[in-house]
């Protein structure tokens, strides 16, 4: 009955609009200033053997998810302690996604509703959707990708007139250092933060199409990306782009032609929600998932709601404002999500391949 | 108010929630049903009395710099 299982063009989707998701209302990478181009193109590269792991770990273990290979290759205990570590790591992340779209509605268009009311029915409408599972999941994104992505080109061309080339000039005024700085960044903030599909796609329809939906997507995603942080960039200028909480809000706000194309942010608001509602729901059916398995139950639909409920009130308390938030995404977060986006994938990957050599491995 | 609120929407919740599990003879998963409502409603209600409840943000964040050793 509940196969699961998602076709190729829908499994690119539900990333690239993963990797959109809150990256375009903050604007990642900003420590390399003018450079941010250069960046943001250098951590796509990063990330391609990455994403190459995690699709190779799909294509090891065929139906089976992160918290199955965890205990395939670390055996039973060592295996779910790490798969606590990310049930963890997701539950925080998507308190974290939860606390920016409360932030990023309440600052940009309802200013007189409490931060409460946009998170409990954000929550409501995920909770809904990680109940109907992964395939509703992927419908959704098959059709709201297509106007996300013509809105981004229109917004895009909208704003040639208000491009300013010197923004980004001179090149590589204070060397490399900053580029590789903001490019880490850059890297564990939208692009590695895919793990979290590791746990949530167990099934494809054929045995290689992990491989094209990681890659195409994160080559699709990053091109949009880089074309909105560096449109940031060339509108605002660097100084202005770093002290905004929402950049590329603010950009879009100068769109202003002949006095009658004006005011066209919320419509871009609205964009940006679409892709940050998805990236929540897609983290808290990772979680539900991870408890679950980790626990030993079948299924994981019965357990969204108090979970849903948990990530509500820690959304509240985790950071106090969103200058807070920006300042631990930007001095920890990188070196934090290091650990599970790197270091355990790299682990599992080695353990798979040696265990694959030798025939000891029963998937 | 807002903790009456809370509550009575917990109660909704949980009555909505827990009485098909509970109908159904399924044990185990009320069991872990009930463990993590019940900490999700004790957080909410810590908050909705305006206890302030320490972020999980900053012992990360210390771990974080004693392994990068800054």
């Amino acid at each position: 009955m509940n196969k699961e299982v998602i076709s190729d063009k829908q499994g690119i989707f539900i990333i690239v609009m993963f990797i959109m998701g809150t990256s375009t209302m903050l604007v990642t990478g900003l420590e390399a200033k003018k450079d941010l181009w250069l960046a943001d193109i250098l951590a796509i590269i990063m990330a391609v053997p990455v994403l190459g792991i995690y699709a190779r770990l799909h294509y090891i273990f065929p139906n089976k998810d992160l918290f199955d290979m965890l205990v395939l290759c670390f055996g039973k205990f060592i295996g779910k302690g790490i798969g606590i570590l990310y049930v963890w790591f997701t539950l925080h992340l998507s308190s974290l996604i939860l606390m920016n779209i409360g932030d990023f509605i309440t600052i940009s268009a309802l200013s007189e509703t409490p931060k409460e009311v946009v998170k409990l029915f954000t929550s409501i409408l995920a909770i809904w959707i990680v109940k109907e599972g992964i395939e509703v999941m992927s419908r959704w994104s098959d059709f709201f990708l297509p106007f996300m992505v013509v809105g981004i080109v229109l917004t895009i061309l909208l704003l040639m007139t208000k491009i300013e080339l010197n923004n980004i000039k001179p090149l590589l005024y204070e060397g490399m250092s900053p580029v590789f700085k903001g490019a880490f960044e850059a890297f564990s903030f939208p692009f590695a933060e895919t793990v979290v599909f590791t746990m949530a796609f167990c099934k494809f329809r054929r045995k290689n199409s992990p491989y094209k939906i990681y890659l195409l997507g994160l080559f699709v995603g990053g091109i949009l990306i880089l074309s909105i942080s560096t449109i940031d960039i060339l509108v605002l200028g660097v100084n202005n782009a770093s002290s905004l909480y929402f950049p590329s809000y603010s950009t879009v706000s100068k769109i202003d032609i002949g006095d009658f194309v004006q005011r066209l942010e919320i419509i871009a608001a609205v964009m940006f929600m679409l892709g940050a509602f998805l990236k929540f729901s897609i983290c808290l059916m990772a979680t539900t998932k991870g408890i679950t398995k980790v626990l030993g139950y079948k299924g994981y639909r019965f357990m969204v709601i108090p979970i849903a409920l948990i990530i509500l009130s820690l959304a509240s308390i985790v950071h106090d404002n969103i200058m807070d938030l920006i300042e631990w995404d930007q001095s920890i977060w990188p070196y934090y999500a290091f650990l599970f986006q790197v270091v355990f994938p790299m682990l599992i990957f080695i353990v798979a391949e040696f265990k694959r050599k030798y025939g000891k491995l029963k998937t | 108010m807002v903790t009456v609120l809370v509550i009575l929407g917990y109660i909704i919740i949980g009555f909505i929630e827990m009485v098909p599990l509970y109908k159904k003879k399924q044990k185990k998963e009320l069991v872990l049903y009930s463990v993590t409502f019940t900490i999700a409603f004790g957080m909410s209600l810590l908050i909705s009395v305006g206890v302030k409840i320490p972020s999980p943000a900053e012992p990360i964040k210390k771990i974080v710099l004693v392994i990068l050793g800054k």
